[in-house]
């Protein structure tokens, strides 16, 4: 029987190749992203060590509240004093470091959506010194600064150049002392670095004091303790190694989302892929009908026949998974390109290849091959030996059973409430409710699967019509030969489905969020000028608030920030908002459930204001209810909650305290935006442009107009659908090979009655176009199928949301594009099968024997 | 006149040692109206000869001419359309499309030249193979033997040329060979139309008006038609 297996899979060469290709997409995505990310993890781990060398112990402030990317507070200067006055400490030295901006050779800010700009303060001890000075030297003055290689390489900066730089401080021009390097590196992981001296370097940042403590110690064990001791649980002492890799660890968290996204697409690649399996090998079984019952007369077992199947489903899968795997190296760095494209940069190079990573591969390719071909097989075991008798050689239209629509809406129905579940909280963690939401999802995908081929004859009628209608016979012949066999077509057009129904949805879900944005702008936003960070997330210095109040046609400035905070006694970080009490009520209207505007402009420092919905989930919080918070200082306040909100499209945090209670308890130091009203009569345009010029001194900030900030927040979206357009590609792509292969193998059945239609007179370009018909009918099913179940996806994520002002559009043009889209995609893929068609020996198709 | 003629007609498979002379030299013409049927047994060079009058291979020499038409100038479109509007064919099995009526098989030659039926012509055809009261069935609702008559009456709807029948009653009981066959007659008996048909079963032989029969790619008798017993007598007496 293995021999069998054997000589079954090399006489069917092409099909087992084509089958095998989904797998190899499917698993090189996966090893792919998990070589990916192991790469960033492991070349921040390694640099991170470096620049901790010389660090025997490190100390930083403790972080309270956990953000991705947040930075420990600042340490008051006096707790250098204290690490230096503990026994064993041989040298400590403190250093500042913060995120800025660097203006390029053109003096436009550098944007980024990867690696920031680092302003760091230089190490004054030898032993503490991370970095190798390739040219000149580290900073001496207040005037100067030292770049990392790969900034100077890349925007032409060296030694003696002119650099511009901001940070919480206005813009200042530096003379460039020296380019370094970390090691063999040219940079810290694609970030550009900025060193300046200590001082400077703290009034450039607004940190007045130190990040970070560096200490020298003969014995680190014993210091670290004794650190501990003396500076208490506010602090976090470290050995440099142990510093290392917390820092490392922090990072990779960070990136956590970026691998699972990555592995996400994966899996549906996967998914698409398998359907691709499980077709093949149906069609497989269905040619082999013959040859199983002759074994099964011969006394093959029904076990026998399985094991057969298994067998060669086996070996696809591990052939595939090793292709896939080797693929995935090649692949890795490509995604590193794709995040690239879409300018997250994470400057990483080499590949980290780790054991598990081929053992997953090899796991995931084979059980998903295995899986797929279950099916099949079992039907393969069903073959009656009295069949290898019988004279029917094409296998006929499997009938559609009742209970076929009977399973499907019980998946539809079983994949709608565990949607709901995920959507409204039911496990109560949002990885837990993620997975919910994405099972439901899944198994409203197979419900539609199952219930397909009952629909692929009304659909392939209707998507049809104007192919019979225009095309004439071969559109018959082409709509009549999808309806042909209702399960193949079905299966091959649900592949496509899932692509589909995933760009569809999203598209769908973007354009409500773009619909809410700006429905809430126009509702809710009194402010005429909008300035915040070019890159649109970070912080800005707190003085633009002065700069914007001054600018001629602003009647108020007022500064928003955004924080994180901790619910004592809840696990989880909040976004909370701070708003300017006298200001915030000339430049935003909130929609009240209790309270009015009154509320808000006499806000006092120790009440807060909740979001409706967000009170209700944490212990339904109500006006008179006391807000327990942990800030990022680690310190314990308490609010009264003096009203209630219903926020829009995420317009606030949850939560809006005062900005001076903020900066008093938060230790906060910069803000997010400035919202500023005009005076009447001002045009809005013109007062963007006034901001932007009195706000030359920060370049890292940006005036915006109401209606450009509308355009910012659509382009930050459409951004990020294009990268998910991107990755959904693939699966799109491996549904479109599961078209190529269908109408190959139907082809292949269908040698003799192709070589007929060409013997009464069908031409070559004839049996093209009926081919292609066949194609774009099955695309067209795929598209239909997908979108509808796009849209239905889109009602029920979007429920949650719709008190939350979304706005449900369905973006029709955006629909009827990808229906079109798919369309040519159809006939794209029919062109191998086409061409084989074509090709087709009349003679050898006519005569019998 | 004639409708078909061949000069020297050769086809070999293979090379040198290993070749084999399907067609050694053949020489026939076929002229209007006539029936013709071809006999000779397997490996004869039958099936070969048909294939090659009708196009449907080429000669490795030798001539063919379809209606004065050398078909060696014909690319593989002009031989589809000569296929297409001047030939009938009827195979033996898979004559035709599954997915289509019965009706729309018997049209199937001139739809695909995007043409209209002949109403009256088409009625009198649907008439003659007596299918008037199966033209919405799919070939698998229709028995073998009507299946045939639908081959027959599709090969007839555009007024060929020439009909080609390879083995039309191969797979039929001898009911329904007979109704294919008196079609065939009929065909050529009322409408003139020249029919040139492959067999190996003497009663099919026995309807036709000429018999050429076949050995070694060799025509060694070509005379007037006999009935079933003389041409089994013809038969034993060239094998």
């Amino acid at each position: 029987m293995y021999k069998l297996a054997l000589r079954g899979l090399l006489t069917r060469k092409l099909r087992s190749v084509l089958t095998g290709f989904a797998v190899v997409i499917g698993v090189a995505f996966v090893v792919g992203t998990l070589v990916f990310t192991d790469t960033i993890n492991e070349s921040f781990k390694s640099l991170f060590e470096r620049v901790q060398k010389g660090v025997d112990v490190s100390v930083e402030a403790a972080q309270p509240v956990k953000a991705d990317f947040g930075a420990p507070p600042t340490m008051p200067a006096s707790t250098l004093d204290k690490v230096e006055a503990t026994p064993g400490v041989d040298v400590a030295e403190g250093g500042v470091s913060a995120d800025g901006t660097l203006l390029d050779d053109k003096g436009k800010p550098i944007k980024s959506n990867g690696p920031p700009t680092i302003i760091v303060s230089t190490a004054t001890d030898k032993r503490f010194e991370a970095l190798d000075y390739k040219s000149g030297g580290a900073p001496k003055s207040a005037g100067e600064v030292a770049i990392d290689r790969g900034t100077s390489k890349k925007f032409g900066f060296d030694v003696g150049s002119t650099v511009t730089v901001q940070g919480d401080a206005p813009a200042k021009q530096y003379k460039v002392s020296g380019v370094a390097t970390l090691g063999d590196r040219d940079s810290l992981g694609g970030s550009r670095l900025v060193v300046m001296t200590l001082p400077e370097a703290q009034r450039m940042t607004g940190h007045h004091g130190y990040d970070s403590i560096s200490v020298a110690t003969g014995d680190p064990g014993a210091v670290k303790d004794s650190l501990k001791h003396e500076l208490g649980r506010d602090f976090n002492v470290r050995t440099g190694k142990e510093a290392a890799q917390q820092q490392a660890q922090d990072l990779s968290d960070a990136l956590g989302f970026l691998r699972t996204a990555l592995l996400v697409f994966a899996a549906i690649a996967l998914l698409v892929g398998g359907f691709l399996i499980f077709n093949t090998f149906s069609v497989t079984v269905a040619q082999r009908t013959k040859e199983f019952a002759l074994l099964r007369v011969l006394g093959a077992s029904r076990r026998q026949i399985l094991r057969s199947m298994l067998l060669e489903t086996l070996i696809v899968g591990l052939v595939a998974s090793v292709l896939g795997i080797v693929a995935g190296f090649v692949l890795a760095p490509g995604l590193a390109g794709l995040l690239k494209a879409f300018g997250i940069d994470l400057g990483t190079t080499g590949l980290v290849i780790k054991p598990s990573t081929v053992i997953i591969g090899l796991l995931v390719g084979v059980i998903a091959t295995v899986v797929s071909g279950l099916v099949p097989a079992r039907r393969a075991t069903r073959v009656e030996p009295v069949t290898a008798m019988r004279d029917s050689v094409t296998p006929g239209a499997g009938r559609v059973r009742r209970r076929r629509i009977v399973v499907a809406l019980a998946l539809e129905v079983i994949g709608v409430l565990i949607v709901f579940a995920g959507l409204f909280g039911g496990t109560g963690s949002s990885s837990g409710d993620a997975a919910l939401l994405g099972l439901g999802l899944l198994l409203m995908i197979f419900g539609v699967a199952v219930l397909a081929p009952v629909l692929v004859q009304p659909l392939a009628r209707v998507i049809g019509a104007p192919l019979a209608r225009f095309r004439g016979l071969t559109g018959v012949l082409a709509r009549e030969n999808a309806i042909r066999q209702p399960q193949r077509t079905a299966v091959t057009a649900a592949a496509l489905m899932i692509g589909l129904a995933l760009v569809s949805f999203v598209t769908i879900f973007a354009a409500g969020l773009k619909g809410s944005v700006t429905h809430v702008i126009d509702k809710q936003v009194t402010a005429s000028l909008i300035v915040a960070n070019q890159d649109g997330f970070s912080p800005i210095p707190a003085t633009v608030t002065d700069t914007v109040s001054r600018v001629p046609g602003v009647d108020k400035a007022s500064p928003l920030k955004f924080e994180p905070a901790v619910v004592r006694g809840e696990s989880g970080t909040i976004a909370a908002t701070g708003v300017d009490p006298a200001t915030v009520g000339a430049v935003m209207k909130l929609k009240w459930e209790h309270g009015d505007a009154q509320t808000l402009s006499s806000l006092r420092d120790d009440q807060a204001l909740l979001d409706k919905g967000w009170a209700k989930s944490h212990g339904d919080l109500g006006v008179g209810g006391t807000l327990k918070l942990t800030t990022p200082t680690g310190k314990a306040v308490d609010y009264k909650v003096t009203g209630v909100f219903k926020n829009q499209a995420g317009m606030t945090g949850p939560v809006i305290v005062t900005n001076a209670a903020m900066e008093q308890d938060w230790a906060s130091k910069q803000i997010q935006y400035v919202w500023a009203s005009g005076k009447p009569g001002t045009d809005p345009e013109q007062l963007s442009k006034a901001a932007g010029a009195a706000l030359k001194t920060f370049p890292s900030t940006e005036s915006l107009s109401i209606g450009q900030f509308k355009k910012k927040q659509e382009d930050a979206l459409n951004g990020l659908l294009g990268l998910i357009y991107a990755l959904l590609a693939l699966s799109i792509l491996i549904a479109l090979l599961g078209i190529v292969n269908t109408l190959a193998l139907s082809v292949h059945e269908r040698t003799r009655e192709l070589g007929m239609l060409r013997a009464v007179g069908m031409t070559r370009r004839q049996v093209k176009r009926m081919i292609r018909g066949e194609s774009v009918i099955t695309a067209g099913i795929g598209a239909v199928l997908g979108l509808v179940l796009g849209i239905v996806f889109a009602v029920i994520v979007s429920r949650p949301l719709a008190d939350q002002g979304f706005v449900f559009i369905v973006p029709i043009g955006s629909l009827i594009t990808f229906f079109i889209l798919a369309g040519i995609a159809g006939v794209l893929a029919a062109i191998p099968p086409a061409r084989r068609a074509a090709k087709v020996d009349v003679l050898r198709a006519v005569t019998t024997e | 006149m004639n409708i078909v003629s061949t000069a020297d007609l050769r086809r070999t498979y293979g090379e040198g040692e290993t070749a084999v002379h399907a067609l050694a030299g053949v020489t026939l013409d076929f002229p209007a109206g006539q029936y013709t049927a071809i006999m000779g047994p397997s490996g004869s060079g039958k099936s070969t000869l048909m294939h090659l009058l009708a196009g449907l291979d080429r000669p490795t020499s030798g001539l063919v001419e379809i209606e004065g038409q050398d078909l060696s100038k014909l690319d593989d479109s002009g031989l589809t359309r000569l296929r297409r509007d001047r030939l009938g064919f009827v195979f033996q099995a898979f004559n035709l499309v599954p997915v289509l009526t019965a009706l729309e098989n018997i049209t199937l030659p001139i739809t695909l030249a995007g043409r209209k039926p002949d109403q009256a012509w088409l009625d009198e055809l649907i008439e003659t193979v007596g299918l008037r009261d199966r033209l919405t069935h799919r070939p698998s609702e229709l028995s073998g033997g009507q299946q045939q008559r639908v081959a027959v009456a599709r090969a007839l709807v555009h007024r060929p040329a020439v009909l080609f029948a390879d083995e039309p009653t191969g797979n039929l009981d001898s009911h329904s060979s007979e109704e294919v066959l008196g079609l065939l007659r009929r065909a050529v008996d009322e409408f003139g139309q020249t029919v040139i048909m492959v067999t190996h079963e003497p009663v099919a032989a026995a309807v036709a008006s000429r018999l050429v029969v076949l050995d070694d790619g060799k025509v060694v008798h070509d005379g007037a038609g006999k009935d079933a017993a003389g041409v089994l007598d013809l038969m034993k007496a060239v094998a």
